[in-house]
C-alpha cells in the first residue's frame, strides 16, 4: 500500500467491532504518523488504484514539437555479395540431396573408367618388365595416355563437386567445409579402387598415409612446400641411378634403342591379338588345349586346300608365341625371339610354357 | 603457413594461424596422396620394392618419400604441377 511504511499488525490489541484500518492507524507511533506521506487514514475505498499509480500515457499527450519528427522505418541489412553469380548460390552448411546424388552418379562412371585405366597400366607394365628385363635393365615404362572417356568422366565428376562447393564458398568463404567434404570423397574413391591396386601398392599407400599422420612438424613443412606454386625443389637423395644390371652406365642412344625394341614388341603383340580375334576354326583346322600354371596354352593346326603341310601355331594367354610346320617327315617349330630371354637370365613364362608342351607337339602326326 | 601468397592462393589467408596450419596440412595431405597414387603407376616393380623397404625404417618422413619419388621419376615437377592444378579445380579455387 502506497503511503504507508511497513508495520507490524498486532492481533492482540484489536478490539471487537473495530475496523482493521482503524486498528493499524492506532498502532502507529506519532513519529511514524508524521513521516507518512498521507496523514489522512486510508481506507480501502480511498486507496489509489493501479491506474492512478501508473498512468497510461497516450499519444495525444506527446508535445507538439515531437509530432513533426517521423519515426524511421526498419532498415533491412543486406549481405555483401562478391559477384553477380553469388546471388544464385546462397551460403550453406551441408550438401543437398540432389547434389549428393549428382556427385555419386558421376563418381560411379568415373571409377569404372579409372579402374580400367589402372588395370591396363598394370598389365602393360608386366609385359614391359618381362621383355626389357631380358636385357638386364630395370626401367620405367612410358606413361599410358588417358582415354577420352576417362577424361570426360573426370570432367563431369569434378564439375559436379565444384558446383556443390560453390554454395559453401559464398558469403563466408568456408574453405574448411569444402576441404572436409573433399576428404570424404577421396576416402570413398580410394576404398572403391582397391581392386585396381596390387597388394604391394596398397601396402605402400597405407604406410605412406600412416607416416604422414605420425610426423606433425615435418608434414606441415612438406605441405607448405607442395602447395607453393613456385615449385620448390627438394634436396636430391644420394641414391644410385634408377637402372642397374648387366648394362649399367649406358648412354642415352642405347636407351632409345631399348624403347624402340619394346615398341616393336608391343606392335607385334597387337598385330597377333588382332589376328587371333579374326581367326575362325575351319573344317581343315584342329585345336588342342593345355595348361601351364593355370594359364591357357592353345595349339592350332590348319591345312590349306591342296597343301601337304599343316601350319602349327602356339598361343599362350591368347598371344602367338611360336609358329611351325607339321609335315609327314616331322615337326619344325620355333619360339618367337621376343619371348625368349637371354641365356644369362631367367626364362620367361612363355618360354617355360613352350618347353612344357614341346613333348606333346613332337608326338603329333600330320593329318594328311 | 608462412607465405602469404600461398595462403591467398589456397583461400586460407582469412583464417587465424592455427586454422591456417590445420587446413593447409589437410590440403597438403590430399595433394601428397594424389602424387603418390600417380607415381605408383609409373614406378617399376624394383623401385616399388625399394619404396616399400623405405617404410621399414621408422624415421622415414613424408619428405623422404617425396625426395625418393623425385629421384626416380624424370618429370616429377610437372606431375606435381598437374596434381596441384587438379586439386585447385576440385576445391573451386
Amino acid at each position: 500500500m502506497a503511503g504507508y511504511n511497513v508495520c507490524m499488525f498486532d492481533a492482540t490489541k484489536t478490539k471487537k467491532n473495530t475496523n482493521n484500518f482503524d486498528v493499524l492507524h492506532s498502532q502507529l507511533s506519532p513519529e511514524q504518523l508524521e513521516n507518512m506521506e498521507r496523514k489522512v487514514p486510508i481506507r480501502f475505498e480511498n486507496m489509489r488504484k493501479p491506474t492512478e499509480i501508473y498512468p497510461v500515457v497516450e499519444e495525444e499527450i506527446l508535445p507538439k514539437k515531437l509530432e513533426k519528427i517521423k519515426i524511421p522505418e526498419k532498415i533491412e541489412k543486406k549481405l555483401e555479395v562478391k559477384s553477380a553469380e553469388s546471388s544464385l548460390h546462397p551460403a550453406k552448411e551441408k550438401m543437398t540431396m540432389e547434389e549428393n546424388d549428382r556427385i555419386s552418379s558421376a563418381r560411379k562412371e568415373y571409377l569404372v573408367h579409372l579402374h580400367n585405366y589402372l588395370k591396363s597400366v598394370r598389365s602393360r607394365r608386366e609385359l614391359f618388365t618381362k621383355t626389357i628385363s631380358g636385357f638386364g635393365i630395370d626401367k620405367q615404362m612410358p606413361q599410358l595416355t588417358e582415354s577420352k572417356e576417362l577424361l570426360d568422366a573426370e570432367g563431369i565428376y569434378f564439375s559436379a563437386i565444384n558446383e556443390a562447393n560453390k554454395g559453401f564458398l559464398e558469403g563466408f568463404h568456408n574453405i574448411e567445409i569444402v576441404v572436409a567434404e573433399q576428404e570424404k570423397e577421396n576416402n570413398i574413391v580410394f576404398s572403391r579402387l582397391s581392386d585396381a591396386f596390387s597388394p604391394r601398392e596398397k601396402n605402400i599407400h597405407r604406410k605412406a598415409m600412416q607416416s604422414w599422420d605420425g610426423f606433425s612438424e615435418e608434414k606441415n613443412k612438406l605441405a607448405e612446400a607442395l602447395l607453393n606454386e613456385n615449385n620448390v625443389k627438394f634436396q636430391k637423395s644420394p641414391k644410385a641411378p634408377s637402372y642397374t644390371g648387366f648394362r649399367a652406365g649406358k648412354n642415352i642412344d642405347e636407351e632409345t634403342k631399348d624403347m624402340k625394341v619394346f615398341a616393336k614388341v608391343e606392335e607385334m603383340s597387337k598385330e597377333v591379338l588382332e589376328k587371333v580375334q579374326e581367326q575362325k576354326v575351319t573344317e581343315n583346322s584342329r585345336t588342342m588345349q593345355f595348361d601351364y600354371e593355370g594359364k591357357p596354352v592353345e595349339i592350332l593346326l590348319t591345312r590349306e586346300n591342296g597343301a601337304n603341310d599343316e601350319t602349327l601355331r602356339v598361343f599362350f594367354q591368347n598371344k602367338e608365341i611360336a609358329k611351325g610346320l607339321l609335315t609327314k617327315s616331322g615337326l619344325q617349330v620355333r619360339l618367337h625371339p621376343a619371348f625368349k630371354a637371354g641365356f644369362l637370365f631367367a626364362k620367361t613364362d612363355s618360354q617355360k610354357a613352350f618347353e612344357k608342351i614341346l613333348p606333346n607337339l613332337k608326338s603329333l602326326k600330320a593329318n594328311i | 603457413m608462412t607465405t602469404l601468397e600461398t595462403a591467398t592462393n589456397w583461400g586460407i589467408s582469412t583464417l587465424n594461424e592455427n586454422e591456417k596450419v590445420n587446413v593447409g596440412s589437410r590440403i597438403g595431405k590430399m595433394l601428397y596422396q594424389a602424387i603418390l597414387v600417380r607415381s605408383l603407376s609409373i614406378l617399376s616393380e624394383k623401385e616399388e620394392r625399394e619404396l616399400d623397404s623405405l617404410f621399414d625404417n621408422d624415421n622415414t618422413t613424408p619428405e623422404d618419400v617425396v625426395i625418393f619419388l623425385q629421384s626416380k621419376i624424370l618429370n616429377f615437377d610437372e606431375l606435381v604441377k598437374e596434381e596441384r592444378k587438379k586439386l585447385k579445380k576440385i576445391l573451386g579455387l
